[in-house]
């Protein structure tokens, strides 16, 4: 038994790692009764069926944090960046927020009206749809809410806790200028409002600029269809703008000549200052960054190498730069960007490090091809107001015990 | 078009070679530009003046049973009207488990005070997406069951108890609101990457 494990390098590390269940593992016989006579290698190794769809080993544990307002309404959930790589984010661990519930719809009952200042008003199914010219496009998607817990304080205790509210996809659909061209705009076109087919039909306006430069009418995900709360069928993206503009479960496009002013762009969306003025209309998620390892409420093994690494994104842009500092903003040192790196989108960055033991801040600051540049609390304090909470983009400290532990501070 | 190509194909080579072998680093930050072209390429390929023919020709009739919305020059303001009386006796019915008595908002329920912060109904722009919003999402667990006269009513009733209008006794119709001047109307800061001014975005 000990010389046949010690060529399963995999299967010792899970025993090493202490997983609870590797002794029931073991002797479990459930799974193997109900899959098959053939046995893995090595005594008491089954083998497991994957089915027709395939879902995470019974080992991964990573998972979506959920929240609710209310009883389950109003509510979301947030991505482990912590426990990911890469600048993908898998569709079922892509953050969500809802506020009328995911409703469950069929595809093909599914209709898109588009009217309003159109020569030709025209509704839409799916398979319509389906048939225009397609694009696929990595994007990030950002709740402008993402970080509002940490506004004031330090709150969360993980990255997934601070900004688990931005994910990324490669998205396919139409583009939504060329449904728009199809139907013919009239001359005072200028605005779209997007209604979804939640209970509450959430609605939002939408510049014609952006309809007519890189929007889309997407109705896949990562290469499958969108995940139900993701909107399917088909949901408006609006790259790098606000997640809460890039309306789910899209059923009603209308071109206008002005914005509605609809409620989640008056109130919810729109941020409140402290000289009694509102700051509307305020599209972009900007120019953000984050460590996600080593991170909040991880533990250091002892002094030694480590790689930082971390998640870049600008709605106005492209990252171009990416400077971590391990010793609390006195110095930094730019770090790699992975490829691809795309406009809005979220870019990998690593930087190897050395941890020489003793307690410390470490931070990553991004730059996209626009010159804009992450700020520091107190900075965006100044643009802002202290009392915001949308649109939080300040540098993210985490702060290295003695100890190795790891935890949100930026005092 | 025929240069972007020809580094498109070099970007994808490149970087799955690279992405491959060595973790794709030093090919990276040369790659930035191909990258974005990458991402455009696509919609460029498709011709911008082409029509497809696909989807069905709606009329008034079928436009009228999906759209619901009000502008906010007043244009989809239902007939009817409804008072304060009829909106309190609604609100009582329909939204006070969640709103709470006084507007105050019910956390369990997971809304929030309606007379001040984010939620605050003096701070609305407008009353005529107040009326929007009530008549399309409220109550939040049947949403689209309100009459046009309870909905001019609960409006009635909102504006009266947030203090934003002072008669008891007010009624509301499509004229009656399209009157109301919002007190904090000119209280928005329109942020000047949207493209816009503050006049070009408004409704009246
Ligand atoms: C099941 C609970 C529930 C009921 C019942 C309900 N609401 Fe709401 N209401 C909410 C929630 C939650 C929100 C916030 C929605 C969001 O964030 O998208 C809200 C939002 C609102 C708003 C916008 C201001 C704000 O607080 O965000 C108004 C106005 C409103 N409701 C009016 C009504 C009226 C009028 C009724 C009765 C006809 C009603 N509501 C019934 C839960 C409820």
């Amino acid at each position: 038994m000990a010389d046949k494990t010690s060529l399963k390098p995999t299967r010792r590390r899970f025993i090493q790692a202490g997983v609870a269940s590797s002794a029931a593992l073991l002797s479990s016989t459930t799974m193997a009764q109900e899959t098959t006579l053939i046995p893995g290698r090595g005594p008491g190794r089954r083998v497991i069926d994957t089915g027709y769809y395939g879902v995470p080993s019974e080992f991964a544990k990573t998972q979506r944090m959920k929240g609710n307002r209310g009883p389950g309404l109003v509510g979301g959930s947030l991505t482990p960046l912590h426990e990911l790589e890469g600048m993908v984010t898998p569709a079922g661990l892509h953050f969500e927020v809802h506020h009328s519930g995911v409703p469950d719809i069929d595809p093909a009952e599914h209709k898109l009206l588009v009217h309003g200042l159109v020569d030709d008003a025209k509704i839409f199914t799916m398979e319509d749809l389906m048939r225009f010219p397609k694009v696929s496009r990595f994007h990030f998607l950002e709740c402008a809410g993402n970080g509002m817990g940490e506004w004031m304080s330090p709150r969360g205790q993980t990255a997934q806790q601070t900004h688990g509210l931005t994910s990324c996809s490669q998205w396919t659909g139409v583009p939504l200028k060329v449904i728009l061209n199809e139907l013919g705009l009239r001359g005072d076109a200028k605005w779209l409002l997007a209604e979804g087919d939640d209970g509450a039909r959430m609605t939002r306006s939408i510049p014609l600029w952006k309809a007519m430069d890189d929007a889309i009418l997407a109705y896949k995900q990562n290469g499958e269809w969108l995940r139900a709360e993701q909107g399917f069928p088909l949901r408006l993206l609006v790259p790098g703008f606000e997640g809460n503009m890039n309306v789910k479960w899209l059923r009603r496009l209308e071109v206008g000549d002005k914005p509605w002013w609809t409620h989640h762009e008056n109130t919810e969306y729109a941020d409140p200052r402290p000289d009694d003025m509102i700051r509307a209309f305020s599209f972009y998620m900007e120019c953000r960054s984050v460590i996600t390892s080593p991170s909040g409420g991880m533990t250091l093994d002892g002094p030694g190498y480590y790689e930082i690494s971390g998640l870049a994104w600008s709605g106005t842009g492209t990252i171009t730069k990416v400077e971590v500092s391990t010793d609390n903003g006195g110095s930094w040192q730019e770090a790699q960007l992975e490829a691809p790196v795309l406009p809005r989108c979220h870019t990998r960055f690593r930087m190897p490090w050395t941890w020489d033991g003793k307690e410390t801040i470490i931070m990553s600051r991004s730059t996209d091809d626009t010159g804009a540049v992450q700020p520091t609390y107190e900075e965006m304090y100044k643009i802002q107001g202290p009392i915001g909470m949308m649109h939080n983009t300040a540098i993210q400290n985490w702060k290295i015990a003695q100890t190795g532990e790891i935890t949100n501070d930026r005092s | 078009m025929t240069v972007h190509k020809t580094k498109l194909v070099k970007f994808v080579s490149t970087c799955a070679l690279a992405g491959l072998l060595i973790g794709c680093s030093e090919a990276d930050t040369g790659a930035e530009p191909e990258a974005a072209m990458a991402q455009e390429m696509p919609a460029e390929a498709a011709a911008p003046d082409m029509k497809y023919g696909f989807g069905t020709s709606v009329g008034a009739d079928i436009i009228a049973q999906y759209d619901g919305d009000i502008h906010i020059d007043g244009t989809g303001l239902p007939s009817g009207s409804g008072n304060v009386a009829l909106g309190r006796e609604i609100y009582e019915i329909q939204c006070a488990i969640c709103h709470g008595e006084n507007l105050e908002g019910v956390r369990e329920m997971g809304a929030q005070t309606m007379h001040e912060g984010r939620r605050d109904i003096k701070k609305l722009p407008y009353a005529e997406s107040l009326f929007d919003f009530v008549r399309r999402s409220m109550p939040l667990t049947d949403p689209g069951t309100l009459s046009n006269d309870e909905t001019y009513g609960l409006v009635a009733f909102l504006l009266v108890e947030t203090g934003v209008m002072e008669d008891p006794e007010l009624t509301l119709d499509a004229d009656s609101l399209k009157a109301i001047n919002m007190p904090n109307r000119d209280k928005f800061i329109i942020d000047p990457a949207s493209g816009f001014t503050a006049e070009e975005l408004e409704g009246k």
